[in-house]
């Protein structure tokens, strides 16, 4: 191996992020499920982001207005005047749909990006620390596994109230935990790598070890299980919903819209049907784009 | 063996926290402490309130209603449900959760079954055509909340094809079984009393199929994984090297080495279809521990919440012990380490 | 019949066997021609990567046919190219006829069943075979007078039950032929219970239980301690001449099959470069990769400082090369050498070499 060889590689080697790009547009356009996830992710985005932001100019992007009643006949099957058909009170069902596009995918975001961060410190301050901390750690999540998200958010939620917001805090509160055990486990299996040795013999504090050294490295970790992750928090909120946990009628949330017509099942099956299909299509998109993501980054 | 001790203890201690957690969020009801007993109409029962404080001293410091609340959850104490009027909420339990046993083992069947055979099915042909339909099935599967699957199914086989009942855990007119398990499916298969059997049978399939779809999809994920990595391992090329055909390979050191993965998934399993009848009993007006939780909510039931969130914390130690030691069973080097 | 010793267990002809990487189409083993005979301890002797264990996995058909493909040639058992039959056919040949055991013993045992259940299952493959005639013949071809069934073990899910079955003396006879102390224990143990040594010597036992003509050991010892090691080439040398079974060794260790073999084959870059006696190699070695091997070999009599490791790098062999692959090391290269492929030829009775030293 002379000096020759080794000069080439470098100047041949593009920088790491965009090496890192160019993966992942290779796989968008190579596997056919990231394809269709990242679609029907996009989709949903962009259809959240305009009803958020027309709420906030005070319009609207629907075709007509999600609590107004009486907008077409009563239960009627879709049509091209009514997508998604009307409701019993007259109102239109694809607006509802629409228009609870943004509660679903911003308790999500919130709750993931929460558990992201908050998991990520513990987690590694945790597997640094050692000794009490991290027995106290490991032992708090094993109370938190051995009840599932659903009725622990549940009962946390009947504590606090119904609401959106309250739903979000119930589920940031218990999302944390797996995130702090993954970076934990990480973090472990780094600490005892040789540049984080020679980075405290250098005299770097810990938490400048742990800043520069440990979470750029987990990270890559930790998104790809957020990402896969998306879907769950989605699951689970729409669960929350359905069991009218989360906003009040005639606010449109899609979780609560099953079970508001759920009566309806046998005489007007599209009602129930729509608002489940696209929790659906929802969770299947971040799947895809999260198994596609974890196939890419993984294997680097 | 201390590997089952160990697990024993931790499932106290995870007991003890959970009973502490309910401790908390009852008092973080706002108000009267009571509520958590008796719920918010417990001005209506003052005698019934009075004895509550004095039995539980809930006008003593809250470390000595922390004690008395343990205490009392040993004996079964686990106060009123307002929405079931006024039973004791342990009454309600021991006449629900045999129902939602029912639909969580047949949803565990279904689950296993179809999840075991679709990853068999993946693995041997995986990447080709089998293993990618199969794939797109089980993904529809779990990334459906199980109230649609619920929905789906009932406008599929009851609505349309009329094949099974919309609800209920059994047909009218049909006598009870003598409580032997206190499980009436089974009592019912131990008494000979088939008219039963056969109609509880028809209406625990669509919840139990509701729930089995939205599950199963991990099953045949985590087997296909197993089953990959095991067909690469240097024993089977033993026991190809023996002579043995594909099949004996396949399955006789495969697929019983792949097997211990789906083992300990099986406690997670658990958990997840126990969630999931709060939302299929409802729909399908299954008398079990789901629609008391679902009711409940809707009631403000606090007793009968705390005490759902407790008696599913239970179960779910309980199953994880279980699954501990099927795992000691069926993994040698557990059992002799 | 001991007048067959001369009669030819296995004869390859011209095999060639490459395999599809990511680095394009690798030549693993080239134009290979050997023939052994009954009751014979050869070796087959080189650096890692030459193709000595692809060439001993294609000989019992546990090539992964793709990514390997076996571009040329024949193998012949008793007379039957091995190639040419089908899956289902060669498998009869697998285990009864045709044993292997492999490197690492630990892997090489399924985990979960005890020692004895696993031993058991290979006796009553060879049982099964020879209820329903699938022994091979005097002419070598399979017999399948009774019936066409393949051979299944009883049930799907657990092995038999070694005692029910009445194996338990076969069993503990295998055990006992490999020199175990307590074999009665050992039935009952699973294989992490034991230490390393026992677990080969079981691998060897499971083989042999099932009478196989010629037994692959594709670095038996190379997972073991050098005592062990040499405990386990000893049972194995003594062995061959208790049971009427060839042996054919793969190892990189020219020290080890000196204790053992009776004939060595050195192999480089997936070609045969010599093929003699062992003691004539050690006294006469002719093929210069082979002459460097043996002043590799630290032994008490050399003096360490004279180790000459032989200069240069195997060749990478997915890049096909013109005339004799060594000859980039070779001290002795002459041009010839550069422009054409030597031929594995005899230069003397019973020895052949790949050389231009040595004529066309």
């Amino acid at each position: 191996m002379t000096s020759e060889s080794a000069k080439e590689e470098d100047t041949t080697r593009a920088s790491p992020t965009h090496e890192r790009l160019g993966t992942i547009l290779y796989a968008l356009r190579s596997n056919k499920g990231v394809l269709i996830g990242a679609s029907l992710v996009t989709l949903l985005i962009v259809t959240g982001l305009a009803v958020f932001i027309a709420g906030i100019l005070h319009g609207r992007i629907t075709p007509y207005n999600p609590i107004q009643q009486d907008v077409g006949p009563a239960l009627a099957a879709p049509s091209w005047a009514h997508l998604m058909g009307t409701d019993d009170l007259g109102r239109d069902v694809f607006s509802r749909v629409v228009a609870a596009t943004p509660n679903d995918l911003a308790v999500s975001f919130v709750v993931i990006a929460f558990s992201l961060i908050v998991g990520a410190f513990v987690g590694t301050y945790a597997a640094f620390r050692g000794g009490l901390v991290d027995e106290a750690l490991m032992r708090m999540t094993d109370i938190f596994f051995a009840i599932p998200a659903l009725v622990l958010a549940m009962a946390i939620g009947i504590a606090l109230g119904p609401g959106i917001t309250n739903m979000a805090i119930a589920l940031m509160i218990i999302w944390w935990p797996p995130y702090a055990r993954l970076a934990r486990g990480e973090a472990l299996k780094i600490a005892h790598q040789n540049y984080i040795e020679a980075a405290r013999m250098s005299g770097a504090g810990r938490l400048r070890i742990l800043l520069e050294h440990a979470l750029p490295n987990i990270s890559v970790t930790l998104l790809i299980y957020a990402s896969l992750d998306v879907g769950t928090v989605i699951l689970i909120y729409a669960g929350l919903s359905y069991l009218g946990l989360a906003v009040r009628p005639p606010s449109p949330d899609w979780g609560q819209m099953v079970s508001a017509y759920q009566d309806y099942t046998f005489s007007a099956p599209w009602l129930p049907l729509f608002p489940g299909i696209v929790i659906a299509l929802g969770v299947i998109g971040f799947s895809l784009l999260g198994d596609g993501l974890k196939d890419t980054l993984g294997a680097s | 063996m201390s590997f089952i001790v160990r697990r024993l203890f931790l499932a106290i201690f995870v007991l003890l926290g959970v009973a502490t957690i309910t401790f908390v969020l009852s008092h973080s009801l706002g108000g009267n402490p009571i509520y958590a007993w008796l719920g918010r109409a417990a001005s209506e029962h003052p005698a019934l309130a009075a004895q509550y404080v004095a039995k539980y001293h809930l006008n003593d410091p809250l470390w000595v209603q922390y004690y008395y609340y343990l205490a009392g959850l040993l004996q079964g104490n686990l106060g009123y449900s307002p929405s079931r009027g006024f039973v004791p909420v342990i009454t309600v339990i021991e006449q629900t959760l045999p129902y939602t046993i029912q639909i969580a083992f047949f949803a565990l069947v279904i689950s296993l079954v179809l999840g075991v055979t679709l990853g068999v099915v993946s693995a041997r042909y995986h990447h080709q055509i089998a293993d990618k339909s199969i794939r797109a099935f089980y993904l529809a599967g779990i990334c459906s909340p199980s109230f649609l699957a619920a929905i789906v199914l009932l406008i599929v086989f009851s609505l349309e094809l009329h094949w099974l009942p919309s609800g209920g855990s059994v047909g009218l007119n049909i006598s009870n079984p003598t409580p032997i398990t206190y499980l009436p499916i089974l009592d019912s298969l131990i008494e000979g009393n088939f008219a039963y059997f056969s109609s509880a049978i028809q209406h625990v399939l669509l919840p139990s199929l509701a729930l089995a779809l939205v599950n199963f999809g991990v099953v045949v994920r985590v087997l296909r994984s197993s089953m990959l990595d095991v067909m690469h391992s240097n024993y089977i090329r033993t026991a190809r090297a023996k002579g043995l055909s594909e099949n004996t390979v396949f399955f006789k050191h495969g697929l019983r080495n792949a097997m211990i993965s789906v083992v300990t998934l099986s406690s997670i399993l658990v958990t997840w279809l126990i969630t999931g009848t709060i939302f299929v009993e409802n729909i399908f007006a299954y008398p079990g521990i789901g629609q008391y939780v679902y009711q409940a909510l809707t009631t403000q039931d606090y007793p009968g919440l705390m005490a759902c969130t407790l008696v599913f914390a239970l179960i779910i130690v309980a199953t994880n012990l279980v699954a501990d030691m099927l795992y000691v069973a069926v993994d040698p080097q557990i059992r002799l380490s | 019949m001991s007048s067959n010793r001369n009669r030819k267990l296995l004869a390859i002809s011209d095999l060639s066997i490459s395999f599809e990487s990511r680095q394009g189409t690798v030549l693993a083993v080239q134009k290979a021609s050997l023939e052994m005979g009954e009751n014979q301890f050869v070796a087959v002797v080189g650096e890692s990567g030459c193709g000595k264990s692809t060439l001993a996995l294609a000989i019992i058909g546990l090539l992964g046919i793709p990514p390997a493909k076996i571009e040329t040639g024949k193998i012949e058992y008793k007379s039957v190219d091995l190639l040419a039959l089908k899956e289902s056919d060669r498998r009869k040949y697998r285990g009864t006829e045709i044993a292997m055991i492999f490197q690492e013993p630990l892997t090489s045992l399924n985990p979960v069943y005890k020692i004895g259940d696993q031993i058991a299952e290979a006796i009553i493959v060879r049982e099964r075979r020879n209820e329903h005639g699938e022994g091979v013949g005097e002419t070598g071809i399979m017999q399948r007078a009774y019936s066409t069934k393949s051979v299944a073990a009883p049930s799907k899910l657990h092995l038999p039950r070694f005692a029910s079955k009445g194996l338990e003396p076969a069993i503990l006879d295998a055990l006992k032929r490999v020199r175990i102390a307590d074999p009665e224990e050992i039935i009952d143990r699973y294989p992490f219970e034991l230490s390393g040594g026992m677990r080969q010597r079981v691998m060897i036992a499971m083989a042999l239980s099932q009478k196989p003509a010629l037994l692959l050991a594709d670095e038996p010892t190379t997972a073991l301690d050098v005592t062990t090691q040499a405990q386990v080439l000893k049972l194995m040398k003594t062995l061959m001449s208790e049971v009427n079974t060839s042996i054919l060794l793969i190892t990189h260790d020219l020290a080890v099959a000196s204790q053992v073999a009776d004939r060595i084959i050195v192999m480089y870059a997936g070609d045969l470069v010599e093929d003699c006696d062992a003691f004539e190699l050690f006294s006469e070695p002719l093929h210069p990769y082979t002459v460097g091997l043996l002043a590799c070999i630290p032994s008490g009599s050399k003096n360490v400082a004279k180790l000459k490791p032989i200069p240069g790098s195997v060749l990478e062999l997915n890049k096909p090369t013109i005339g004799c692959k060594f000859a980039s090391r070779c001290a002795h290269a002459m041009n010839v050498c550069r422009e054409k492929k030597p031929v594995l030829a005899e230069v003397k009775q019973g020895h052949r070499v790949a050389c231009f030293l040595y004529g066309e």
